[in-house]
């Protein structure tokens, strides 16, 4: 499994998008009312295949007292680092069934990257910091992309087949299985998805410190 | 974010979830509810004196009975925090506590603030506005959800007098602005109503450390008559102010601050002068003279100064304290009741060790110090299991009380946090 993969990529690689072995799609995500949807992840939903996930950890920044970014998308056995780049302690936390663990108090880089090696989602919070929130999405398949600021996302090398397409938001409230999508890779080109999607929350620090 | 645990107890996730599901939005509480809380359950044992909540002398809030030590259990809190939006800017905080040690003949199930609050920011300022019940900023010990401690178990004699004593009635409002980078300044003014008896309880008893929580229904039960610190009796409104300073946010941070009462100098509501009380004032715990606690009819003009700093270095956090309670009543001169502190904690990794040093002092009538060493493992931000002990000694100023007290307790502690 893991070779036929590995010849898939590498073919893919090796000719690019002429054959029709893999191809890229682009989805574009709106609401009813036609607006961008950004930081929603569209992943193919299964895909048979063993995938190893990258050497190089992922990273998931403090910057100012918000996650960076703040919808992290990644394959099954990734490393995420969670570097604080502020001047002050932060202690993330994730009490997600996907993956559990808690980083006290730390300073610049903490000891050892994250492995998230359950597919799921991960809801990341700062005990310091009450409204921190950020997502980790762990997905089956290295075939995700998330939604740039106009809606938009490409999915690359996707394996010729029909596939499942899944989208998830932290704006949806309803399990991703209600609303897939069937695509033809190497037939499709461009799907859209448009759906209802609850109004977006970004983490907002109180006007006034808590005196914490 | 700390309310997954109880949604899981509360609500299981609804049938056909996904894996990729947020567990918490998916839950039957609403978006705009957030639900919080703790629960400390305890093991303690106790120094002979049985605590002044029933009605002993002790200063703790536990001790023995029966003049020998007791080891027993105890819910000694658990809280359920609402905050619920109300519309952008606006949200209503509801804290009530509930607890299996409350003061003798008092309710086991309190509220402990209730408020409506609103914040935003208007070019660079950060305004808050409160109005309710509510707990006016004057501990440094309470940054955790819940009003609760972090740094140990038992609050300083400060603390524990502010949560036992302190609660007003009324509107606040904070103002914060950067002065020069990296300096933050803030302003508090605050006015309300009620407290017209905060102080009595000192007088009865002079300083104490514990960790009972008052609430707004607060009633004592002495051997010498029932203490209600939070009744309206002159008709004047108390105000406070508070000006803080913080340097490079959590290095450094001052605050000073006065508070009072406003209370008529133990004038009752349209009494037309002083009410008269024979005798003079003569606290000592146990050992209240007939005339201590004064008709229920007097306002105690009670005034607080208080100035605190915290320094937050690497993994230390120390923080000093001193507050002057001045209570003046309708004859004798008024006294004043001092406490300082120092306190010193260490965070490495999960565990937390930290000590603390009371010193307290009422003029010619009390004088006294306590120890307090804390020792925490945190399993994760939830789950804590705390062990403390306390040592307190007093020497109560003669003729009072001519013997020294001397009050112990060693407490263990599991902290549940949702
Ligand atoms: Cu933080």
């Amino acid at each position: 499994m893991k070779a036929s993969a590995r010849i898939a990529a590498a073919s893919a690689c090796l000719l690019g998008a002429s054959i029709a072995a893999a191809a890229d799609l682009t989805v574009s995500v709106r609401d009813l009312g036609g607006a961008p949807i950004e930081d929603a992840v569209v992943f193919v939903y299964e895909a048979s295949g063993k995938f190893a996930p990258p050497k190089e950890p992922a990273v998931m920044d403090q910057i100012d007292k918000t996650f960076v970014p703040r919808v992290l998308a990644i394959l099954a056995g990734t490393k995420v680092r969670f570097p604080n780049k502020d001047d002050i302690h932060h202690h993330v936390y994730s009490f997600s069934k996907a993956r559990k663990f808690d980083l006290p108090l730390y300073k610049g880089e903490p000891t050892d990257p994250i492995a998230f090696e359950t597919p799921g989602l991960a809801k990341l919070g700062c005990n310091i910091h009450d409204w921190m929130m950020g997502y980790v999405l762990i997905l089956e398949n290295p075939y995700f992309a998330k939604t740039a600021k106009d809606g938009t996302a490409h999915l690359k090398n996707v394996p010729a087949g029909t596939y499942k397409l899944a989208l998830w938001s932290d704006r949806r409230k309803e399990p991703v299985e209600q609303a897939l999508k069937t695509v033809s890779i190497g037939k499709d080109e461009k799907v859209s998805f448009k759906l209802a999607f609850g109004p977006l929350k970004l983490p907002k620090p109180p006007a006034v410190k808590a005196y914490k | 974010m700390k309310t997954a645990l109880l949604i899981a107890l509360l609500a299981s996730a609804p049938a056909g979830a996904s894996k990729f599901d947020d567990v918490e939005s998916s839950s039957k509480i609403p978006a705009w509810l957030k639900v919080s809380g703790l629960v400390d359950g305890r093991a303690y044992t106790a120094g002979r004196e049985d605590s002044w909540l029933r009605q002993g002398t002790g200063r703790l809030r536990y001790g023995g009975s029966n003049g020998h030590d007791a080891a027993r259990l105890s819910l000694s809190q658990a809280s359920l925090v609402l905050d619920a939006d109300l519309w952008s800017k606006a949200s209503f905080h509801l804290h009530t506590n509930l607890t299996t040690d409350p003061p003798a003949d008092h309710s086991p199930i309190g509220i402990f603030e209730a408020f409506l609050q609103a914040d935003r920011k208007y070019y660079g300022t950060g305004v808050r506005a409160r109005a309710g019940a509510l707990m006016p900023l004057l501990s440094w010990e309470h940054p955790d959800g819940a009003w609760s401690t972090r740094y140990t178990l038992t609050p300083s004699a400060i603390g524990s007098w502010v949560g036992e004593d302190v609660r007003v009635f009324g509107v606040e409002a904070v103002a914060e602005r950067p002065i020069v980078k990296p300096v933050v300044g803030r302003f508090t003014f605050g006015t309300f109503i009620g407290g017209d008896q905060i102080g009595r309880l000192l007088w009865y008893r002079s300083w104490a450390l514990h960790d009972y929580q008052a609430d707004i229904a607060a009633r004592y039960s002495t051997p010498n008559g029932t203490i209600r610190p939070f009744s309206e009796i002159d008709g004047r409104a108390g105000y406070y102010v508070r000006g803080d300073v913080d340097i490079l946010e959590q290095l450094a941070q001052v605050g000073a601050g006065y508070w009072t009462n406003n209370g008529h100098n133990g004038q009752g509501r349209g009494a037309g002068g002083p009410v008269a009380l024979p005798g003079p004032p003569v606290p000592g715990p146990g050992l209240p003279g007939p005339n201590l606690i004064g008709a229920d009819a007097e306002a105690y003009r009670t005034e607080v100064q208080h100035i605190g700093a915290k320094a937050e270095w690497k993994r230390l956090t120390v923080i000093t304290q001193t507050m002057k309670v001045t209570i003046q009543r309708a004859n004798g001169g008024p006294i004043d009741w001092s406490d300082a502190f120092l306190l010193a904690s260490y965070q490495w990794k999960k565990w937390r060790a930290s000590a603390r040093y009371d010193r307290f002092w009422a003029t010619n009538l009390d004088y006294g110090f306590a120890w307090t060493l804390f020792g925490a493992y945190d399993f994760d931000v939830r789950n804590q299991l705390a062990a403390e002990w306390v040592y307190l000694s007093a020497r109560p100023g003669e003729p009072v009380f001519p013997r020294s007290q001397v009050d112990r307790l060693f407490q263990i502690n599991y902290r549940l946090r949702f």
